[in-house]
């Protein structure tokens, strides 16, 4: 790694912190719903047929929601070239934090909560995928990292991240076409639900890519 | 990129901000069932609400008899105002009069328009005995034909329907028009301002309000035959949902406080509004219950950042 990041210098670190700032404040809103504990809240509210009829599906949203927002918090930091040249043990310790949470709470969460998603077979199929996707990029991370192989351990975290930052380019897509168009719920649930994290995945690959033919 | 970005960051910050007074303008939309009482209907006109028909017979020509029928759905009072839904052989329309009571005997006389003329029918109410009367000769007030109307009998059936027809609420637009703030004419000159009034003129004229308007989505979906499913109510709309419960409601002859709906209503035989206390079934009841969730879902996250 030469020290130049992916991401265009000229932008200002005080633009990526507020960006980050937003977003972590709209993500954080929607998890303080779900605090206190309850099964009738917020999304829950129309997944009562799955709270009632499968016991396990309620814990595991729970571990999704919670474990959600330390996967944005910890994968923020990461991309910065200052930060690891500076810090190096922030980045360390934030990347521990980011695999960990991903590979053993949120992707399994997600690969199964996709399982039972709302929008029909559509929708079901790019969760379950997208989470699949999640789980093999951060663990080909971990694994390039072990090996030392810093360009292709970047490389596979940022397209771990890209998917994990699905969890708001999916929701901005949702008000964006609900703003233009207002299509009934499930319609614009099945077009999110491949919006959210496809165009993130071939963004980062277009970086990837750039950077390699430099 | 950046403009872009910015571009986004606004509008999340700015349906967030939304989200934060909504809670009670959303409300306002429907009509207030979270009592559901068991007492009957005790309103002095209880008896005159309701389906009427009957036949007007021609002094010509028996051929060209009228059906014609007369749902009366409000008498206010203060204002000695009436409002009906009035059908003549399948056409209908919601007419508006005024009544008078004297001895007990209501007499009511409604305005409309038919071959481009303004035309008045008069109808009298007593002891339980509604007549109509029309013109034998037009534009001449005497003689008069009589015609006794019958009451059509409310009848509760839980699987009539309204079939694919739309319900659009004419009563509560969603967009409002935005007054600017005078701060801003006043820092522009004179000629700028004239401009800007012209602008402001030019927007004003071209508002175009949009009204919550059920979807397809809800065609078919029947909330007082059957348990309803969850499955059956994700693509639906708030407007869908409020529609549905609507429909429970019209079933037993519940009598609107929204003109919007009762003149919707009005447009189905089946529906014979007796009045604004009903009861409803357990399986009713329980849709009603999962209706509201899912209303009070699409409230609060149907044009939001979430979910």
């Amino acid at each position: 790694m030469n020290g130049k990041s992916l991401i265009p210098s000229q932008i200002s670190p005080w633009f990526w912190l507020s960006v980050f700032t937003v977003f972590f404040y709209l993500m954080m809103r929607i998890t303080v719903q779900y605090i206190p504990f309850d099964a009738d809240v917020a999304f829950l509210r129309i997944k009562q047929t799955e709270v009632k009829s499968l016991r396990e599906y309620l814990p595991i949203f729970y571990v999704h929601v919670y474990s959600s927002i330390f996967v944005l918090l910890a994968g923020f930091t990461q991309f910065s070239p200052k930060i690891l040249k500076r810090f190096p043990k922030i980045h360390r310790f934030n990347g521990r934090l980011y695999v960990y949470v991903v590979l053993l709470l949120s992707a399994p969460s997600g690969i199964y909560i996709g399982f039972h998603a709302n929008g029909g077979l559509a929708a079901q199929i790019s969760f379950v995928l997208l989470g699949m996707l999640w789980f093999w990029f951060t663990w080909k991370g971990v694994e390039s990292i072990w090996k030392r192989k810093i360009p292709e351990h970047r490389n596979w975290m940022l397209r771990s991240f890209a998917l994990a930052f699905s969890a708001i380019t999916l929701r901005l897509w949702k008000v964006l076409i609900i703003y233009f168009f207002e299509p009934n719920p499930m319609d614009v649930y099945q077009i999110i639900a491949w919006l959210g994290w496809i165009p993130n995945l071939l963004f980062v690959e277009y970086l990837i890519t750039k950077k390699r033919n430099k | 990129m950046k403009k872009l970005m910015s571009l986004l960051l606004a509008i999340a910050a700015i349906s967030c901000a939304r989200k934060e007074n909504d809670g009670q303008k959303l409300l306002a939309l429907n009509e207030d069932f979270t009592e559901v009482t068991i007492a009957k209907n005790e309103s002095p006109y209880a008896t005159l609400y309701g389906a009427w028909t009957g036949k007007l017979a021609s002094a010509y020509n028996a051929d060209k008899d009228q059906t014609i029928s007369y749902t009366i759905t409000r008498l206010d009072d203060k204002h000695h105002t009436i409002t009906a839904n009035r059908t003549i052989d399948g056409e209908s329309e919601t007419a508006y009069g005024k009544f008078s009571e004297k001895d007990g005997k209501i007499s009511m006389s409604f305005d409309f328009w038919a071959d481009k003329m303004p035309q008045v029918q008069k109808l009298t109410f007593e002891n339980g005995v509604l007549k109509a009367f029309a013109p034998l000769k037009r534009g001449h007030l005497d003689p008069v034909i009589e015609c006794t109307m019958q009451r059509s009998e409310f009848k509760y059936d839980p699987l009539v329907t309204t079939d694919s027809a739309y319900f659009v609420d004419f009563e509560n637009p969603k967009k409002v028009e935005k007054k600017l703030k005078p701060k801003k004419v006043a820092k522009v000159e004179k000629k700028a301002v004239d401009k800007l009034d012209a602008d402001i003129k030019f927007k004003e004229g071209y508002v175009r309000p949009s009204y919550p308007m059920t979807t397809e989505a809800v065609f078919g979906i029947n909330a007082s035959a059957k348990l309803l499913k969850e499955s059956e109510l994700k693509n639906l709309k708030k407007s869908d949902l409020q529609f549905l419960k609507n429909t429970i409601y019209a079933r037993h002859g519940y009598i609107f406080k929204s003109d919007a709906l009762n003149d919707y209503f009005t447009q189905f035989s089946w529906y014979v509004p007796t009045s604004s206390n009903v009861e409803v079934t357990e399986i009713e009841q329980k849709n009603v219950k999962l209706l509201t969730r899912y209303e009070k879902y699409a409230e609060e996250y149907y044009e939001y950042f979430g979910r």
